[in-house]
């Protein structure tokens, strides 16, 4: 279902707009208390300046005279409505020019340039003010400003800045949007592409034209996924095929065998040899099922594991006792050299897997081998592991075999029939047990013969 | 003695009761865990199969109540053979499991040494004929002549002489003598049993070590 708040693109376009609205709120701002800042500093300078002007004016007494006279003409000298101007000698006003009427505080004498906001008035007014001395008397110049001419050029200022801002925002909203639609695009066609990867089309890749290095990476780690469920696919497809065909063989015995049998009437002897033929198919096939069950448990980490430290040297040594007849009328001998003597692992699992592989070694190997088991301490990955060989002398396993033999039913030779084998699941049932156990395995032909080597972590 | 079997499936049922008498015990089934538990209650059974299974209450649970008023001995059959359940059975109060498919010969086995359990004594010499195997010092004679047998092989042939008359499975033998619980083909058992026979077979007119074909081997005086 389509939740617009959970949308990418949405959520992308609102996080992009807010982060810039919240720059162009700073800079508006700032830019905007800047202008302020400058106004007021040219307002006061405009103050600092005909106060001083007045004060070169005043210390000449004609002038003061003549000024106190006409209030007037420099009521009329001054110009507009905005100013004000008020000489005070104590507290009796010999100038007082303040068209707007605007009620002054009362004013402490200072030396210096002194500025005041009297903003709590119908006119908002800047004054500034001086204690000059005439004649060594004080008198307190006080000149001021209205805000007004200030506020004519900040407030239209404002308002634009709140167009420009809102309109800035605005903009970004819809470009965002934009880019991130398209942004998002690799997205959409991946999903599209995506969803039409059925199990029937398990080959098919994702293909995109240019995609961002992000989707890139997605693309191609969803490739590689549909690589390992592609090939896990077709290996357990192969799987069922190959349990159908194993399971098929003794079972077209029992039954073609049976049906010979039971055609005509035959003595109780054959009827046994019967009898005993279906049970070795059945032992056969109970084999497999048990192997399967194993694998299938040992996949879902369902094997519970009974780890013990296990002495190599008597624990191979009765492995070899179970092949030492098969061993002696092969003429094949063992060999056993262990560099560490001790190894972590469940026991039962750990005879099973050199049993499989001596087993094998015996069978496949024929007569007249040496079959070696060797232990090494090894660093892989940074990691202490135990390595347990066995080898085979004088064998090899043809390269392009190497890497399916751990495969469940592979067989090299399809169509060897080996109906006392686990039916090409004991070299699976090694791997399967090693990944139980965190461990690696491998075949190679070494120098001696084909090696299967285990790694067991310490 | 009286076997008690209680298992739903009627097929295995039957043939475990023929199978059982057969093999000299009477036996009798019920299909479900309610019907066993009055059975156990009214009669005097010396063994009970139960199957995990039931129509109406599980095997557990039919366990549970009989371990409140009998100790006597239980063999679980299920066709789940995961570890828990065995630790579950076993925790119960069972005597013993098997995981189907189960081999009947094992289950007579298994059977039989339950109820010998409580008379059994450990024998310093073991004799069939006049093959003696001492078990304290480790040595045999076959018509008072000495054999050499390897450690394995010993412990074959004791294994086969303590239960005399009774068909051993390969994987008996596996598991007795070579400690191999996992289901291996049996090539090797059938080596070292074909050469312990050379050793205690050869030469003389009686044969005691015999094949029983399809099963597995038997030591006894007539074939």
């Amino acid at each position: 279902m389509f939740n617009p708040i959970r949308s990418l693109e949405l959520r992308l376009t609102l996080l992009a707009t807010t982060c810039a609205a919240m720059v162009l709120c700073t800079v508006a701002l700032m830019t905007y208390f800047g202008i302020n800042q400058i106004l007021i500093a040219q307002q006061d300078r405009a103050l600092i300046e005909r106060i001083e002007r007045l004060e070169i004016l005043l210390q000449d007494s004609r002038n003061i005279e003549q000024i106190i006279a006409q209030p007037k003409l420099y009521q009329n000298m001054l110009g507009n409505q905005d100013n004000l101007f008020v000489l005070l000698k104590g507290n009796q006003a010999l100038i007082n020019i303040n068209p707007l009427g605007i009620p002054l505080p009362e004013f402490t004498h200072q030396p210096q340039i002194q500025f005041r906001d009297l903003s709590a008035y119908t006119y908002p007014t800047r004054i500034a003010w001086k204690t000059i001395q005439i004649n060594r008397q004080p008198y307190l110049l006080i000149a001021g400003k209205q805000w007004s001419e200030r506020l004519a050029i900040i407030s239209p200022f404002k308002k634009r800045l709140f167009i420009y801002v809102f309109s800035g925002i605005l903009a970004i909203f819809i470009l965002c949007a934009i880019a991130s639609r398209f942004g998002l695009n690799a997205l959409r066609t991946l999903r599209k592409q995506t969803h039409a990867i059925s199990i029937h089309k398990l080959e098919q890749r994702l293909n995109l034209n240019h995609p961002p290095q992000e989707i890139e990476q997605l693309a191609s780690d969803i490739n590689a996924m549909l690589g390992r469920i592609e090939l896990g696919y077709s290996q357990l497809n192969r799987f069922s095929e190959d349990i159908a065909h194993e399971f098929r063989t003794p079972l077209n015995n029992l039954i073609g065998q049976t049906e010979i049998l039971l055609m005509s009437k035959r003595s109780p002897a054959q009827y046994q040899e019967l009898l005993i033929s279906n049970l070795e198919d059945y032992q056969r096939l109970k084999r497999m099922i048990d192997s399967m069950l194993f694998l299938a448990r040992a996949d879902a980490h369902k094997v519970c594991l009974n780890k013990q430290k296990i002495q190599l040297q008597s624990f191979i040594e009765d492995i070899f006792s179970i092949f030492e007849y098969q061993a002696e009328e092969q003429h094949c001998n063992f060999v056993l050299s262990l560099e560490a003597t001790e190894l972590s692992a469940d026991p039962e699992l750990l005879q099973q897997v050199l049993y499989n592989l001596i087993s094998n070694a015996l069978v496949h190997g024929g007569n007249h081998r040496t079959i070696y088991v060797l232990s090494h301490r090894k660093i892989i990955n940074n990691m202490q592991m135990i390595t347990l060989s066995v080898i085979t002398s004088g064998l090899e396993v043809a390269p392009e075999h190497l890497p399916h033999l751990f495969e469940r039913f592979y067989q090299c030779n399809s169509s060897r029939q080996s109906p006392h084998q686990t039916g090409g699941l004991g070299l699976s049932i090694v791997a399967s047990i090693l990944t139980l156990h965190q461990g690696m395995y491998q075949a190679v032909n070494s120098a001696k013969g084909i090696c299967f080597e285990l790694c067991f972590p310490k | 003695m009286c076997i008690l079997i209680i298992e739903d499936e009627v097929k295995i049922a039957s043939y475990l009761v023929k199978g059982l008498n057969e093999s000299g015990y009477e036996a009798e089934c019920v299909h479900s865990g309610l019907e066993g538990l009055e059975k156990l209650k009214m009669h005097a059974y010396s063994l009970v199969i139960l199957d995990v299974m039931l129509p109406d209450i599980d095997g557990w649970a039919v366990l549970k109540v009989l371990r409140q008023f009998s100790k006597i001995p239980v063999i679980f059959l299920t066709a789940k053979d995961q570890v828990i359940d065995r630790v579950k059975g076993l925790e119960l109060g069972a005597d013993d499991y098997l995981a189907k498919p189960f081999s009947y010969i094992e289950l007579l086995a298994r059977i039989k040494s339950l109820l010998r359990r409580q008379q059994y004594v450990e024998e310093n010499q073991l004799e069939i004929a006049n093959l003696k195997l001492d078990l304290i010092h480790h040595k045999v004679w076959r018509n008072q002549q000495p054999i050499e047998l390897s450690k394995k092989e010993f412990n074959l042939l004791r294994f086969l002489l303590r239960h005399p008359n009774e068909i051993i499975t390969r994987r008996q033998i596996a598991s007795e003598v070579w400690q191999i619980n996992f289901d291996t083909d049996t090539n090797f058992i059938d080596v070292a049993v074909r050469r312990l026979r050379s050793k205690i077979d050869e030469g003389h007119d009686i044969k005691l070590i015999h094949t029983v074909r399809g099963l597995g081997y038997k030591i006894s005086v007539d074939k």
